[in-house]
């Protein structure tokens, strides 16, 4: 063995230093998931302590099960996986028809780059209010089923869905459209047995993005839902006024159905489905 | 009533390309080829015959129905340059597509299509996508979508271009034998002029959007209408040499070169003096001319010696038997039936002299 294979790590020092970066990457990140659950399974007591402790002493169970024993926080569940999933169905159907749209005809293209340019250049915070009032004569404002936020989340999504979608639909070639259409298909036919198949890795993103989206959403939901409340500002109440183990433990469950979706949906984002379309 | 009737199409594009006053005519049953440069507006054609553009002006009339732009409900399958197979359906799903669509039961599609599969030469690789064929495979799969509706009108757009040249010249064969055996109609658009000669029952040779010739494979290459033609239609091609004409009108002169030949009546100072390639011989006949050149190169080519000759300013090119060597004087003899003239200024092709030799 040389001297230089001792004092060198494996694979020369760009590898050293690429994988230190790495390593320091996944910490920033893994960190404070690693506190948000240690608060959630040890007493309060420990999460205040000076000298700050990195290790648990004493593992409890209460947090959660306070978590679970509120009634409005089952509520607030199921109230916000319905909203995310309304918002991530709609918001990505109807990317779908316009990033379809912007892909295949010009005029589609230029107004809906100009649509999302426009929406992004208002103050989100700024329509909030005339919002809250339409909602209210509306009928829509505050309730148990959170639809009018549900369609907010929508309209936040859709920009993004749309964006994600184009590209998808504009790398299909046209002649796969043009075979099907001599094949005997109707357009709409055509959207459906072709091109919705061909951008699968595409919908799945802009479903995981638009469900993450409504389910993080913290500023429209704290001012349309004011009792009947979503996780997000049911956490930041359980944090202002309650104690830290249990928003925790709650901030500990929301992150399950994230994950749940992106684990299920990840083998739709993979794959080179395009291939062997064109000879 | 013909199957297919174009009349005065015009498809103009901002480029300046486009199709210019075409019109044509296809009978049942034939193959019928559309043969020319890239960009000479054979593909636009095919695609107005498909309804995927809308024309300018004219008419396209199918089974003496006319066919405006859009669907053709089924009359007309198109086989795409690049197959465009569906890449998220296996073969079978792709064949049976159009099936789907009429809305037939079951075994009904089953049953066509496992017969359309084994008529274009497919049968195991039909639960595979596209991305797990072979291109010949692809290439049949993508005749049999359109096939398997039974289409009055098959369209199709280079459909060997992409193969290497030992499948393209079997399938080639296959294909000729199929649409005998089929009967039905096809166009087909290609710029490979030996595809042309080998397929089509008539064909079309296209430059710059307009139609320079229709005719049978031998009518053309025979007695092509022009100069273009002339020099498309063969391989290798017809040399062509402008040449002055002699105040006796019965010699022609390229340079310092001399050649005695009578030209037709038509022709004025000068003229474009055409020959094929293997029209040339080394050997002297009765009815035959001579033209004196200088042998600039050789090169063997298997059965035979592929030789470029000097005449006068021009070259050209032939094939003899026997090795010549290059800076010899040879002569080379042809029969005065098989020159060509086209008029110097136009291309257009000149009657023949009939008068006997003087």
């Amino acid at each position: 063995m040389s001297q230089r294979a001792v004092s060198m790590p494996h694979g020369g020092w760009t590898a050293f230093i690429r994988r230190m970066a790495a390593l320091a990457i996944v910490l920033s990140a893994a960190i404070p998931i690693y506190l948000l659950v240690k608060q959630a399974v040890t007493p309060e007591i420990e999460s205040f302590a000076w000298p700050p402790l990195w290790l648990p002493r004493r593992i409890t169970g209460a947090h959660l099960e306070s978590v679970f024993t509120v009634g409005e926080l089952r509520l607030a569940i199921s109230r916000s996986i319905a909203t995310a999933l309304v918002c991530g169905v709609s918001a990505t159907v109807m990317g779908a028809m316009m990033g379809y749209a912007m892909a295949r005809s010009r005029w589609g293209r230029r107004t809906g780059m100009s649509a999302i340019t426009a929406t992004r250049l208002l103050p989100m915070i700024a329509v909030a209010l005339p919002l809250a009032l339409a909602f209210i004569a509306m009928g829509l404002y505050d309730r148990p089923s959170a639809i009018g936020l549900a369609l907010v989340h929508t309209a936040l999504a859709l920009p993004m869905t749309a964006l994600v979608l184009f590209p998808a639909f504009l790398a299909i070639p046209l002649e796969l459209e043009e075979a099907a259409l001599l094949d005997g298909a109707s357009p709409l036919r055509i959207f459906i047995a072709i091109d919705l198949p061909l951008v699968r890795g595409a919908l799945a993103a802009a479903f995981i993005l638009s469900f993450i989206l409504s389910w993080d959403e913290f500023g429209f939901a704290v001012l349309l839902q004011v009792t009947n409340r979503t996780l997000p500002p049911l956490l930041y109440y359980y944090t202002v006024f309650g104690d830290v183990g249990a928003a925790s433990a709650l901030a500990l469950l929301m992150m399950i159905p994230a994950i749940c979706v992106v684990v299920a949906l990840r083998p739709m984002l993979r794959g080179a489905l395009m291939a062997g379309s064109l000879r | 009533m013909p199957e297919l009737l174009i009349r005065n199409l015009s498809r103009e594009f901002s480029s300046g390309a486009g199709l210019h006053d075409i019109s044509l005519e296809v009978e049942a049953g034939e193959f019928f080829v559309l043969l020319g440069p890239s960009g000479c507006g054979k593909s636009t054609l095919l695609r107005l015959i498909a309804g995927l553009e809308p024309a300018d002006r004219g008419i396209v009339d199918i089974a003496g129905t006319h066919a405006g732009y859009g669907a053709r409900n089924g009359a007309v399958a198109m086989v795409f340059q690049n197959y465009a197979l569906y890449p998220h359906m296996t073969a079978f799903d792709n064949i049976a597509f159009p099936l789907r669509l009429m809305k037939l039961g079951r075994e009904e599609i089953r049953r066509r299509v496992e017969a359309c599969a084994r008529s274009a030469g497919l049968s195991t690789a039909l639960n595979r996508r596209p991305a797990e064929l072979s291109g010949g495979e692809r290439q049949r799969v993508a005749l049999a979508r359109a096939l398997v509706r039974e289409p009055r009108i098959i369209l199709m757009d280079e459909p060997l271009s992409n193969l290497d040249a030992q499948l393209r010249a079997s399938l080639r064969v296959e294909l000729k034998r199929f649409q005998r055996d089929t009967g039905r109609t096809v166009i087909y658009v290609t710029h490979d002029q030996l595809e042309a000669l080998t397929l089509a029952d008539r064909l079309a040779v296209m430059r710059a959007g307009t139609i320079e010739q229709i005719g049978s494979p031998r009518a053309l290459y025979d007695a092509p209408a022009n100069e273009f033609v002339a020099s498309f239609v063969g391989q290798p091609p017809m040399n062509l040499v402008r040449v002055r004409v002699a105040p006796d009108r019965k010699t022609l002169c390229a340079g310092e070169a001399m050649l005695r030949v009578e030209p037709p009546a038509a022709a004025r100072d000068e003229v474009i003096f055409g020959i094929r390639p293997e029209d040339l011989s080394l050997h002297a006949g009765p009815a035959k001319s001579a033209i004196e050149t200088t042998i600039e190169r050789v090169e063997f080519s298997g059965a035979r010696y592929s030789v470029v000759a000097r005449f006068g300013p021009a070259y050209l090119l032939t094939e003899t038997a026997e090795p010549l060597q290059a800076g010899e004087r040879r002569r080379f003899y042809f029969e005065r039936s098989r020159v060509h003239f086209f008029d110097a200024s136009s291309g257009r092709r000149l009657p023949r002299v009939d008068s006997s030799p003087g």
